[in-house]
């Protein structure tokens, strides 16, 4: 009996530590980490002193836990207000009208909506409603070591870029010169882990010509240009040996990598780089150039308790004052801040010139990854498919189409 | 031949036994006991190693030893910026809390299950053996809903209270079973002559008997609690209230890609405490296991 | 189930009676504060499983009656029979790897030896070791061209890539998990070793008995209890065994390692099908539970002490 009262009194301390408030409390769920939780908790912080009666709560889950964490919360009656959406959980959370219409907020004259590019809006919008804003409209752009290139004596791929010939049998030919010459890779084009499958691989997939799902979102993994795509990385990853095989952990940050596919952000992690590394535009296929622009939103969620407080604050984050600020971390969407001067110099350690020519000026050429509300499902059986593929000896149109089928048959 | 009383007092303590060998049986025997505790040590190695070291050498030359690429930068990041020291001692006083609990729970419900005749007992017992077998992942979202109800996500009492009734109290209740199952009876006897009733007979007879069984059900109770990871990712969001093993994944970029350095040098700090505890009191923990339930 | 029971005790007359009557008081004041918390926070919970393996729930909406449709599913879908091979070889292999390695291990650490106590730490280190740094330590040594694989490439097998091979990562994980877990189950050996009185060992001895001999006939009927203690704590272990899993291979390559609590984790957290899931749940805790039972029954057969 003693514990039991123990328990009690125990949880009658935590209780009291968070009641008591008569204000509005909003939830804000988030991944951030490091600085950029810390302008996050900062702007929270921010928008009650100037907002009476609203106090905001930052929360954090691990962005590997994030969508199943809010939907448990979500199942539960226990929503968060606001949150951070990454873009494959979008059509899974707007299949169960999880998220609220922003259509009245976007509506507005103060939110300026011309001020983003359509295809910003395309992966939120459904029907006539606009259900996210995005935060983070990033094309994916090329890291290179340039140490690496120098010691290979290979031209980097910013000046190829500039004399026009910086294209898939360049990458090819530069990441076989840095594995030959170097005790480096060549290049890496997929993630450490196959479930992320699709950065860097739709990039080179698109600019074959192939795709990872027709408009009709039937697979369209087993298409000519994929399977060209596919045969390229295979062909680089076996043959040249230029490219790592999967469950191999050298990174781009350790300095044995030649080039590298990711978001601006990923800079954070060379912060202590002992090599030098720039930027430049992903490799030009049959075609055309076509980057993945990589997406992550503000969405108000349809259980919230106080969802006119919820979407006013997400208005105050979408604005243009603030995503200036939050472009530090995250390439805003909206074309006024984007141009500015004040983002193209936010990284120190990315020259404004560059970030102008590998970022911004790929923008137009990027394309969102379309996925259906089972892509969730769709993803676990490519990512299986991905791994047979990358395997020695693997025949790639006949794994491809086989893949096509399970992916299909769902 | 029969062996009873295995619980109450072991044949022999190891220090009454001295095998004696050769020198040179001995010699082989480090050489072999080397061997075997390779794999074990050289992970342990690389931890220790590798927090020290900086990303790019991390990944660069993972198996390099080399001493002077050592910086302590890590540690010092670690609780610079991040609440590391508070969700140390967010994980310390659970864990404080969960022990204390779970071991008293454990004694008093193992006594009567091993000992008291009362109606439903074995049902009841049967209940726990499922609850010791119910994967915490399964029961997740019934769990989370109870507790949202009553305003208590975003509280460490989800997190205490699941510790302590599910698989490891639950384990914690059956090794004090099979504890107090090995005691002789002719000791309740003794006491209930010199008028001791059934509470009684457990308190001051049983339960000073039942140290090292206690402290078994302790360090299972530890190492559970210092490891959960499920029940606090789903029930804490503040990063205030984060224990270690959730903590551990917090060392992130802006977008959620991970910082391996700091990673690795607070997974150092979370393994210390346990492996010198277990340093300095390992004989006494093998011997409390040699002297508790873990025999039946 | 009821060994601790002794229904043939002496009847003591009213005395006895009445003291019955206060036992069973005492009894239920006793277990009170355990079972009322276990039946509100588990069995309440587990019984709403079963109930939530009868409709369609995605979590996010709400659910949906199907009666036995997810059962029916399961029947059908002949990923549901891989996981739960792949679960029969995973739980096989970790119970006779763990085990005889842990076993191996105490009679090797059992001796009386100067630096013993660092060996022993050694060997139980793993155990204290957070799931993330143990996984990534092995993904490093794994990697193609890591340590590992280049040294069995050395040995004559060329191209080995053991965690990302279907063909091998299930065992990849076995040896990888057996090494984190072994410590503890050698600890509770050796604490029965030195149960074992040296004497009867000595005895074995002056009558002709190889040590084999000893160790199968003297030390192992004597550690009998203990044994099963570790085998059913090693199963149920193994049964539920998810985050290393899920740290170091996520199922794959090729759900080569989708052990049904990771395939009922996946369908209810990653493809957001939560009755499917709980469905899932229910075999893999039938099953479970099956096995329990079973080694209950067996136990009282072949333990040795007991009555």
């Amino acid at each position: 009996m003693k514990r039991l009262g123990l328990i009690l009194s125990v949880s009658a301390l935590l209780a009291t530590s968070f009641a008591g408030a008569q204000k509005v409390n909003l939830r804000f769920s988030t991944w951030a980490g490091g600085d950029g939780l810390t302008l996050l908790q900062q702007l929270a912080q921010e928008y009650a002193a100037q907002n009476a009666g609203v106090q905001v709560s930052v929360e954090v889950t691990p962005f590997a836990d994030y969508a199943r964490k809010v939907a448990v919360q979500i199942a539960s009656g226990d929503s968060p207000d606001v949150g951070w959406l990454a873009e494959q959980s979008v059509p899974t959370f707007l299949a169960s009208r999880s998220l609220l219409d922003l259509s009245s907020l976007t509506a507005n004259r103060a939110f300026n909506v011309p001020d983003f590019p359509v295809s910003a809006l395309s992966l939120w919008k459904q029907g006539k409603g606009v259900y996210g804003v995005p935060f983070s409209n990033s094309p994916q752009v090329l890291f290179y070591n340039k140490d690496l290139f120098k010691t290979a004596a290979v031209v980097t791929p910013l000046q190829q870029y500039s004399k026009g010939t910086w294209d898939y049998a360049a990458f090819r030919a530069a990441a076989k010169a840095i594995t030959d010459k170097t005790d480096a890779f060549g290049a890496r084009i997929m993630r450490l882990d196959v479930k992320a499958w699709n950065s860097g691989t739709l990039g080179v997939l698109w600019s074959h010509g192939g795709n990872a799902f027709d408009s009709s979102l039937k697979c369209a993994l087993n298409s000519p240009g994929s399977v060209r795509a596919f045969q390229l990385m295979h062909d680089m990853t076996f043959k040249d040996q230029s490219l790592p095989r999967p469950g191999d952990q050298t990174t781009f940050q350790g300095g044995r990598l030649g080039m590298y596919i990711d978001n601006v952000s990923f800079s954070a992690q060379l912060k202590d780089a002992p090599f030098k590394w720039g930027i430049a535009p992903l490799p030009k296929g049959p075609a055309g150039r076509v980057t993945q622009l990589g997406q992550a939103g503000y969405v108000v969620f349809a259980r919230s308790a106080y969802p006119k407080e919820a979407q006013a604050f997400l208005q105050y984050l979408a604005s243009p004052t603030v995503m200036a600020r939050t472009a530090k971390f995250f390439p805003p969407p909206r074309k006024s801040v984007l141009t500015s001067r004040a983002y193209l110099t936010s990284n120190p350690a990315i020259p404004a010139a560059d970030l102008k020519t590998a970022l911004v000026n790929q923008l137009p050429s990027a394309r969102v990854f379309r996925t259906g509300d089972n892509f969730l499902r769709a993803n676990d059986v490519i990512a299986g498919g991905i791994e047979r593929l990358y395997q020695p000896g693997a025949n790639v149109s006949a794994v491809l189409n086989d893949l096509c089928k399970q992916v299909d048959g769902l | 031949m029969k062996t009873e009383g295995v619980g109450t007092g072991r044949w022999a303590a190891p220090e009454a036994a001295p095998v004696r060998r050769p020198v040179r049986w001995s010699g082989l025997l480090y050489l072999v006991l080397a061997l075997v505790s390779l794999p074990f040590l050289l992970p342990l190695l690389w931890l220790f190693v590798s927090a020290f070291k900086s990303t790019s050498a991390i990944f660069g030359s993972p198996f390099d030893l080399k001493v002077s690429a050592l910086t302590l930068t890590n540690f010092a990041q670690v609780f610079a910026d991040y609440p590391f020291a508070r969700q140390y001692f967010n994980s310390l006083y659970i864990a404080a809390l969960v022990v204390p609990l779970t071991a008293a729970m454990a004694a008093t419900a193992g006594y009567a299950f091993a000992r008291l005749r009362f109606p439903g007992r074995d049902l009841i017992f049967i209940l726990s053996l499922l609850a010791m077998m119910v994967p915490s992942e399964l029961t997740a979202v019934p769990q989370f809903v109870l507790f949202s109800r009553l305003g208590l996500t975003n509280s460490h009492l989800p997190v205490i209270v699941l510790q302590i009734f599910s698989a490891t109290g639950a384990f914690a209740v059956f090794l004090m079973r099979q504890h107090f199952i090995t005691l002789p009876r002719e000791l309740e006897d003794a006491g209930r002559v010199d008028g001791l009733g059934t509470l009684g007979v457990f308190w001051f007879i049983l339960l000073p008997l039942s140290r090292p069984a206690l402290a078994t059900a302790a360090i299972f109770a530890v190492l559970n609690s210092w490891n959960d990871y499920f029940n606090p990712l789903i029930y804490l969001s503040r990063e205030g209230l984060l224990t270690l093993p959730l903590a551990l994944q917090r060392f992130t970029d802006p977008l959620g890609g991970v910082y391996w350095n700091l990673t690795l040098a607070a997974g150092v700090l979370v393994a210390l405490p346990v492996l010198l505890a277990f340093m300095l009191a390992q004989r006494q923990f093998i011997e409390s296991l040699a002297a508790s339930g873990t025999k039946g | 189930m009821t060994s601790g029971a002794r229904p043939s005790r002496p009847v003591l007359g009213r005395r006895a009676l009445n003291r019955r009557g206060r036992e069973g008081w005492a009894g239920w004041l006793l277990v009170a504060p355990y079972v009322l918390g276990m039946l509100i926070f588990v069995i309440g919970p587990l019984v709403a499983v079963l109930g939530v393996s009868l409709t369609q729930w995605s979590l996010l909406d709400a659910p949906r009656w199907v009666g036995l449709g997810n059962y029916a599913r399961l029947a059908a879908d002949p990923a549901f029979g891989r996981s739960a091979a792949v679960t029969g070889v995973f739980t096989l292999g970790i119970l006779a790897i763990n085990i005889s390695v842990a076993l191996a291990l105490a009679s090797l650490l059992n001796v009386r030896l100067r630096g013993i106590g660092l060996f022993r730490t050694l060997i139980f280190s793993p155990v204290v070791m957070p799931v993330v740094a143990w996984a990534l330590v092995w993904k490093f040594l794994l990697q193609p061209e890591g340590p590992v694989n280049s040294g069995l490439a050395g040995l004559g097998f060329g191209g080995a890539n053991l965690l990302f091979d279907p063909a091998t990562a299930l065992w990849a994980v076995i040896l990888i998990e057996v090494l984190k877990a072994v410590g503890l189950n050698t600890v509770i050996f050796l604490s029965a070793l030195q149960g074992v009185p040296p004497e009867l060992h000595e005895a074995a001895r002056l009558d002709g008995a190889s040590p084999w001999q000893a160790f199968w006939r003297i030390t192992l009927p004597l550690i009998s209890p203990t044994f099963f203690l570790v085998f059913i704590v090693t199963l149920i272990g193994a049964l539920k065994l998810f985050t290393p899993v899920y740290v170091l291979t996520g199922g794959g390559p090729a759900d080569a390692t989708t052990t049904l609590i990771l395939y009922m984790f996946k369908q209810g957290f990653q493809f957001f099908e939560f009755g499917y899931a709980s469905a899932v749940a229910t075999v893999l805790f039938v099953a479970v539970l099956g096995l329990t039972l079973a080694q209950w029954a067996l136990r009282q057969r072949l333990v040795f002490y007991e009555d």
